[in-house]
């Protein structure tokens, strides 16, 4: 049921974003040939960029509003009647519509990088940074396939966050009797100030451990040091989300209250 | 099987501090058309949606052929709704692909017969479909599952005198015999006719349950005179006498 559910989730989704995504990449790709990077400097140059970076931002603010919508209309709003009486279990529709936004999140951060790589092919800047990534990579000390691979789960566990802190809010917010879009702002508003206040509550542990910390990082060495750090990242992200995503799934189980 | 399709034992709503359904006691058979008949308010809708699944009863419990709302009966109930369901992008393909896809009692071929008959192409985008064919689209839909129970609210409302007979005829001709036919209305001369039991529901209470023919034997008139006696209200500046 599961992936029928996601037949669906990404038929919508994709349908979205696909001109978007192709949007930007021809834009890039135009951009390429009409805009002379080296040369460009002045206005022309400054005004060539600030377009570019707001096309970039464009995406992921559409990208969000796009997350946003698809759960709010396709939960609860009218598509909601059919969706809560098909045979399946809440959980399922949550966990469809969450799979189907990560996955559209990737694809516009790949986007993005895609159409960075395609404007500046003729500049000297991206063949510098490689050259200097070149050189930088083996020299580091450890398990650099671990950094690159923990590297990955923290933007892969930070978009589950950011995504079940927007599920979780629409769900508080739906169960309001009116004006439940406000609502929701306000409970996301919340979420991230309970989220920030346990961040910050863990600060003084963190002090505490400062000395033992000291004595590893001279014992294994800096990429390990980055790597234990992002694993308690990656756990703190996990943590956000599967409360997040319980709180959904239990709001929209027992009180689901379509207009 | 057991012959009660529909349970409520005690059934009641609370929205705040109002009660949408008090203590619904009620039990309906199988292979009946019954009517859910009542004013605006009276729980029609909520009582529905109980049986959806769509609500959680703030007390007491309802079955459907001996379950509680969930998954399974969302497989054998087929429900339709007073208003639109399917995203505007979908095309009357991909909705007829839904509904192959999640329900085992759906038959496809029926449904497209029947959007044929309504001329509706399966290219057609919602979007580009009026108010009537959407719901006539529906309609077609919901009727073409082999379900147990089939959960109509409001089907004939807001709809012209010849959509509605329409509707009607399509629901006697559809629907699975073995199975039993709710719909909540509060058009009851256009109903009456199709209907072999009534239920009347009064501020969230079961004030008649009856089968058609005892009304008119017992009471000797329609169940519509039957309605407007039982839900009268007088109003403002006296009766208006139509003579």
């Amino acid at each position: 049921m599961l992936g029928k559910l996601l037949k669906y989730d990404f038929k919508s989704m994709f349908r979205s974003f696909v001109p978007l995504w192709a949007a930007l990449l021809a834009v890039s790709f135009i951009n390429r040939f009409t805009i002379d990077w080296n040369a460009a400097d002045g206005i022309f140059g400054v005004l060539a960029a600030m377009l570019y970076v707001g096309l970039i931002i464009a995406v992921i603010v559409v990208t969000i509003i796009l997350i946003v919508q698809r759960f709010y209309n396709g939960l609860l709003r009218s598509e909601g009647y059919l969706m809560f009486t098909l045979p399946v279990k809440p959980w399922q529709l949550v966990l469809s519509k969450l799979i189907a936004a990560l996955v559209v999140t990737i694809c516009s951060i790949a986007a993005a990088l895609l159409s960075v790589l395609f404007i500046s092919a003729d500049a000297d800047f991206l063949p510098q940074l490689f050259r200097a990534l070149g050189r930088a990579i083996p020299q580091l000390t450890g398990d650099a396939t671990l950094f690159l691979v923990l590297l990955a789960l923290v933007v892969l566990t930070g978009i589950l966050a950011a995504v079940t802190h927007i599920y979780a809010a629409l769900a508080l917010g739906h169960l309001a009797n009116s004006h439940r879009i406000g609502w929701a702002v306000g409970a996301y508003i919340v979420i991230d100030l309970v989220f920030m206040a346990a961040m910050m509550a863990g600060v003084p542990a963190l002090d505490a451990m400062d000395g033992w910390m000291f004595t590893l990082s001279l014992r294994h060495g800096e990429v390990y040091m980055a790597n234990l750090t992002m694993g308690i990242v990656i756990a703190w992200f996990l943590a956000q989300t599967v409360l997040c995503y319980v709180a959904t799934e239990r709001i929209l189980s027992k009180r689901l209250n379509l207009e | 099987m057991e012959n009660t399709l529909i349970a409520c034992r005690g059934v009641t709503k609370f929205y705040g501090k109002s009660n949408a359904l008090d203590h619904v006691d009620l039990e309906v058979g199988r292979g009946r058309i019954v009517g859910l008949l009542g004013p605006n308010g009276s729980g029609k809708t909520t009582l529905i949606k109980l049986l959806c699944g769509l609500l959680q009863p703030s007390e007491g419990q309802l079955t459907i052929d001996g379950h509680t709302p969930g998954p399974y009966t969302k497989s054998v109930v087929s429900y339709l709704p007073d208003r639109m369901y399917f995203a505007d992008w979908m095309k009357a393909s991909d909705i007829l692909g839904l509904f192959a896809d999640f329900y085992g009692d759906f038959d496809r071929k029926k449904a497209e017969e029947m959007c044929r008959s309504l001329s509706i192409h399966p290219s057609m985008r919602i979007k580009a479909m009026s108010k009537g064919t959407k719901e006539k689209l529906q309609l077609a839909l919901v009727m073409s599952r082999a379900a147990q129970l089939y959960l109509l609210d409001e089907p004939i409302a807001g709809v012209d005198p010849a959509a509605r007979d329409f509707i009607l005829n399509t629901i006697l001709t559809n629907y699975n015999e073995n199975g039993t036919v709710l719909i909540s209305t509060h058009l009851i001369g256009d109903i009456e006719r199709v209907l072999d039991e009534v239920i009347f529901l009064q501020t969230g209470s079961v004030v008649r349950h009856q089968a058609v023919d005892d009304i008119r034997e017992q009471e000797g008139k329609s169940v519509d005179a039957l309605f407007r006696e039982i839900f009268r209200a007088i109003p403002y500046g006296g009766e208006y006498d139509a003579r």
